[in-house]
């Protein structure tokens, strides 16, 4: 079970936020500053969750790095070059699964090769293979709706990987599943990351989520949305699978108490955007 | 209200519970089972049960111009199928097919200009604005009351028939085309362009297409509103159509024609219908 760790080379980054701000303006009411002077850098290879209270710009600052919203000030780099647009090398999965209702399971999955034009006979085939590891080879000609919540989910991750992205971007991906689904979510998730050599960054609200996952966990505080605190995950890669061991409690109960403080000191008084 | 309590509940209080008393999971297998059969056999049924009622109220009536009975009324149908009517114009098959084609003519343009409005409306903010409150203005108001105006305005030719057909469709088609683009989850757009998609790609693919199972729903409901127009305005202002035979046949008391005309109606009514219900099925699942 324990997958090898991707090779990881320091001082190489897929991702660089330097003094990023995002203010929505809104009409008729005060401008939301959602992000504020946000900088980050994520290594190549490198597993980071976003982790903060609702409305402190996780979410957001997401879809700036995907490429969807652009930054009021500061700048975001991939590998180099200036984000202006959305790139497939940066995949994205979102709250939902948000499959197109009206293809079949591999129809979606083939969609991003189709949309860039891609017909070489290799696609077809690579589709058909993460379809069987995501294990809907059976599931290949059914519509969304006939799959199950978890179904959906793994649907959409053969969907986006099929793009060989650089970097995963994933917006609480596994929020709205079970408990016993979310983990065998998180298992895929490790399996396929240790597989793809991709870099990940997660957003979560959830604790335990972050610590199993992370090696680096970045703490926002909310209104306006800002880096807190960072923290670099002690645990190895391959220990960390056992939650309940006492490092992994104790590195929970941490995060809790510094999660305690972003949001005390995170501004309360105005109303969720 | 079931006084005992629900069974399958976790939290149900424990009690005296009858253990021989149907509970709702065995009522739930056994009314289906019962009544299983099939469902196009009950549907079937339902109409068998009306033409019965229609039967025997003319049996019991025996009047033909108060109520012609079934077989009178078909075999006035066969008979008028060939024979012309009124005695100078044309067959109920030629004023069918004349009906049909101002339909198809009104409900085709005015699809397509609906669809453009409501496109345009979506797309720019300033026009939702200005064209918005017109259609709320328009909208309520029946197509039959224009019939005045467009008989004074074009005639009683083809024209007048055509735009009384577009200006019921057109409201129609622009709501339904604004609000299928508007209702089009964000999450799909966003997913089609990180996906690799341009955004004429993912306007076209994604949004349009997910857009397109409501607007066919729309042109269904346009559809109906068609035939309403149609038949009112033919029995104001024409010399052909349906709706002209059945106003005629009523002046004259052939009351069988009248039923015929308003078979032929439901009949062509339910062919449009189900080639439209037919393109929708083709779009696939729409959730």
């Amino acid at each position: 079970m324990p997958a090898p760790a991707p090779e990881y080379v320091s001082g190489q980054y897929d991702v660089q936020l330097s003094d990023v701000t995002k203010v929505f303006v809104r009409r008729g009411r005060k401008p939301l500053t959602a992000v504020s002077s946000v900088s980050l850098s994520v290594a190549d290879g490198e597993f980071v969750c976003l982790i903060g209270p609702s409305g402190c710009g996780k979410s957001t600052l997401l879809s700036l790095i995907a490429g969807l919203a652009a930054p009021t000030s500061g700048s975001i780099s991939f590998r180099g070059a200036q984000v202006s647009d959305t790139d497939p090398q940066r995949g994205m999965l979102f709250q939902s699964p948000a499959l197109f209702p009206w293809l079949t399971v591999y129809e979606n999955v083939m969609f991003g090769p189709k949309a860039q034009g891609k017909k070489d006979g290799g696609v077809a085939e690579r589709a058909r293979d993460l379809l069987a590891k995501v294990g809907l080879t059976d599931f290949a000609d059914a519509y969304p709706k006939e799959l199950s919540g978890g179904m959906r989910h793994r649907a959409a991750f053969a969907r986006a990987l099929i793009n060989q992205p650089a970097v995963l971007l994933l917006d609480e991906p596994f929020a709205a599943l079970d408990a016993i689904t979310r983990m065998s979510m998180q298992q895929l998730l490790l399996d396929i990351w240790a597989e793809f050599s991709m870099s990940i960054v997660f957003v979560t609200h959830d604790v335990g989520e972050a610590t199993l996952l992370g090696d680096r966990v970045v703490l926002m505080s909310a209104r306006p949305g800002r880096i807190h605190s960072v923290l670099e995950n002690p645990i190895g890669r391959a220990e960390r699978r056992d939650v309940d061991s006492p490092e992994m409690s104790a590195l929970r109960r941490k995060l809790r108490a510094d999660l305690a403080d972003a949001i005390s000191t995170g501004g309360q008084g105005e109303r969720d955007a | 209200m079931l006084d005992e309590p629900m069974p399958g509940t976790r939290d149900t209080p424990a009690g005296p519970v009858d253990p021989l008393a149907p509970t709702a999971i065995e009522l739930e297998e056994w009314v289906p089972s019962r009544l299983q059969g099939s469902r196009t056999l009950r549907r079937a049924l339902g109409l068998l049960a009306a033409a019965a009622i229609w039967e025997i109220a003319s049996l019991i009536i025996n009047d033909p111009v108060i109520l012609p009975s079934i077989q009178t009324t078909v075999s006035a149908l066969i008979k008028y199928m060939h024979v012309p009517y009124p005695s100078e114009a044309v067959p109920l098959w030629d004023h069918a097919l004349v009906s049909l084609g101002r339909i198809l003519a009104g409900f085709v343009i005015g699809t397509v200009a609906g669809v453009a409005i409501g496109a345009a409306m979506a797309s720019v903010k300033i026009l939702k604005d200005l064209i918005d409150p017109i259609i709320e203005v328009t909208r309520p108001l029946p197509p039959l009351a224009f019939i005045p105006l467009f008989i004074v305005w074009f005639g009683i030719g083809e024209t007048s028939k055509i735009l009384l057909i577009m200006i019921g469709v057109i409201p129609i088609m622009a709501v339904a085309t604004v609000s299928a683009l508007d209702t089009v989850p964000t999450e799909f757009i966003d997913a089609g362009r990180v996906l690799g998609a341009s955004r004429s790609y993912t306007l076209l693919h994604v949004r349009v297409r997910a857009a397109l199972p409501g607007i066919v729903t729309g042109m269904r409901i346009a559809m109906g509103v068609s035939w309403t127009s149609i038949v009112a305005v033919e029995m104001i202002a024409a010399t052909s159509g349906v709706g002209y035979v059945i106003l005629q046949a009523g002046s004259y008391l052939v009351t069988s024609l009248v039923f015929s005309g308003i078979i032929i109606i439901s009949a062509l009514g339910l062919l449009l219908d189900s080639l439209l219900r037919l393109l929708l099925r083709r779009l696939g699942p729409a959730v």
